[in-house]
């Protein structure tokens, strides 16, 4: 059974919002087939995690981006289609940086853990800025993205200040 | 293939696609890998100017005896943002408490200290180096170091206490000790009459015998004791030691072998040791705590080695002459029968203890008839050879390690040969 830590809540968060945007771009379009494919793929992608098949999450991100790319080439909502690219970014990298501080003590990571969230979510802010200009170019700039960039700089902006805390 | 060169396979593919499918959404997905790459190689980290220092609680441990690390790494250069630190642990070396690995953030001129603690199984074992991993911000650039550290650990055969071994080699050396020299003089044990010579102590005079003679008066004389050589043969050969499953009788051996030297030696004997493994690896012989220490230290470093037969074995007579103990510690082969004696034969009082690998074996097989059947038709034949080696004239223990070394001895070892069989006929007899 693995403890529950920032990281590792972070990282199953990060899973299922890429998944689950993948999804959602391509259930905007009418794609249900795929829908539940990346679904099924998300779920997988957790139990890799639960199961420590680190080497998963190169995959995972390889076929993330392939499928954005087929997405955008499709003419899907370029927005959904980016944050899933971003978030499985983040997911990758978090699974290489739980991989290595498995077997740390527990008392020193906390502000290890947290400057990489901090980092982290900075990174996705500035990824999503991007997307957000993109769709404001594309006139795609719907409700639905607005609230997931609002909540997005939320959290990036309290891990940020939270990260900068010293210890 | 490393993360870097992932995601540079990544941006390359998405920009070739966007470019050929001529379409700049696409493009856009390389944006946010783009930032992740640019923001990892502009944080990398800098030159590794480190230096680090071991201490352990204790160099010298017995097994299961715990052990502290301490480590401290300085940091000469300027800032670094995370550093893995690991101390990577010699085989058969395991972290009880704490971790050897350590992921820490370093100041400029900075250090850290940590420690965790360690235990492990019998052997020699050395710290040569720390492995320093420093990466950026997201693990994309890594520069790796070695930092040079010393340290050894030696993790001592456990002894079991034998509170007498009861050798006869015909041989003894000029010293007294314990063991029986086939002389007469001073002793304890009746060794034989002789006529009464003057300063003989009254005491010693035997009256019965003197009376039966009428005229002369006979004294009583004693067996002189005296200490002796006694050469140590541990039996490191794989083929006998390893048994299936990987299980091996040879830390047994090593048991027997270090709890009957420290039992000869706290006679005063001259004892010496010779592990034969690859290679026939000799402690000189010699008395006393110093000597003790010396057979210790290589039984703590004695490994099993490929050698195929004992046909090698060959014991220098400088070191024991003809006539001396010899004792040994093997799980045995059949072939090894005609090399046993022929040291009989050369003149050397010869003793096997035997780590018994057939009930070590048969005790983890499963319960099967065929396999109880083999297990006996296996003892049956170790039997035979024992039996071979018994008519040679050489005291034989067969030791069945599921029992303590302790108790075996005391049953086997700690009564004279000619004792012991006059026991079992004994017993025999009222059966």
């Amino acid at each position: 059974m693995q403890r529950i830590t920032p990281t590792n809540f972070a990282l199953a968060i990060c899973i299922l919002l890429g998944s689950g945007f993948l999804a959602y771009g391509y259930y905007l379009a009418g794609f249900d087939v795929f829908v539940r494919w990346f679904m099924f793929f998300g779920l997988f992608w957790l139990v890799a995690l639960y199961n420590r098949w680190d080497w998963f999450s190169a995959v995972a991100l390889i076929l993330t981006v392939l499928a954005s790319a087929l997405g955008l080439w499709l003419g899907l909502h370029s927005g959904w289609m980016i944050a899933a690219s971003i978030f499985s970014l983040v997911a990758w990298d978090l699974t290489e940086f739980h991989s290595q501080i498995r077997a740390m003590p527990k008392d020193e990571l906390k502000g290890i853990e947290r400057r990489r969230l901090a980092r982290l979510s900075l990174l996705a802010l500035i990824g999503l800025l991007f997307a957000s200009l993109l769709l404001l170019v594309r006139g795609q700039f719907t409700l639905d993205w607005q609230i997931l960039l609002v909540v997005m700089a939320g959290i990036a902006i309290v891990l940020f200040f939270v990260g900068r805390k010293p210890g | 293939m490393s993360r870097i060169a992932l995601l540079a396979v990544l941006i390359y593919f998405i920009i070739l696609t966007g470019v050929g499918t001529l379409n700049g959404t696409v493009l856009s997905l390389a944006l946010p890998l783009v930032v992740y790459l640019l923001a990892g190689l502009w944080r990398g980290p800098e030159k590794l100017d480190l230096s680090a220092e071991r201490i352990l609680s204790s160099e010298r441990v017995k097994p299961g005896e715990k052990v502290t690390v301490s480590l401290t790494v300085t940091n000469h250069g300027g800032a670094l943002g995370e550093i893995l630190i690991h101390d990577p642990l010699p085989v058969f070396l395991e972290v009880v408490e704490g971790s050897n690995d350590r992921l820490v953030r370093l100041p400029a001129h900075g250090s850290i200290s940590w420690s965790y603690t360690l235990q492990g199984r019998r052997g020699f074992h050395l710290f040569h180096k720390l492995e320093v991993n420093a990466e950026d911000g997201f693990g994309l650039v890594v520069k790796r170091k070695s930092l040079p550290t010393s340290g050894q650990l030696v993790v001592l055969p456990p002894v079991a206490r034998i509170r007498r071994i009861a050798i006869r080699p015909r041989q003894t050396r000029v010293y007294s000790g314990l063991i029986p020299a086939h002389q007469g003089g001073a002793g304890i044990e009746f060794f034989g009459l002789r006529e009464y010579q003057a300063g003989d102590s009254p005491h010693h005079i035997n009256w019965r015998a003197s009376a039966r003679q009428g005229n002369a008066l006979f004294s009583n004389e004693y067996e002189q004791e005296r200490v002796a050589d006694v050469g140590i043969v541990l039996d490191g050969r794989s083929e006998v030691n390893y048994l299936k499953g990987n299980l091996s009788l040879f830390e047994d051996s090593v048991i027997a072998a270090m709890s009957v030297a420290s039992a000869l030696l706290s006679e005063s004997n001259r004892v010496g040791l010779l592990i034969y493994g690859d290679r026939a690896r000799w402690t000189s012989p010699g008395y006393g705590k110093r000597q003790r220490e010396r057979i210790l230290q290589s039984l703590a470093m004695a490994r099993t080695g490929e050698s195929q037969n004992f046909r090698s074995l060959f014991i220098p007579h400088r070191m024991f002459p003809a006539n001396s103990q010899i004792i040994i510690i093997s799980p045995l082969h059949a072939d090894d029968l005609p090399v046993i004696a022929q040291l009989k034969v050369s003149g050397y009082q010869v003793m096997v203890i035997s780590p018994d690998p057939v009930s070590f074996e048969a005790s983890r097989l499963e319960d099967r008839k065929s396999l109880k059947l083999s297990a006996r038709i296996a003892r049956l034949e170790r039997e035979i050879m024992l039996r071979r080696l018994r008519g040679f004239g050489i005291q034989v223990v067969n030791w069945n390690t599921s029992t303590p070394f302790e108790q075996a001895a005391r049953t086997s070892l700690s009564r004279p040969v000619t004792f012991l069989r006059a026991m079992q006929s004994g017993r025999g007899g009222r059966g």
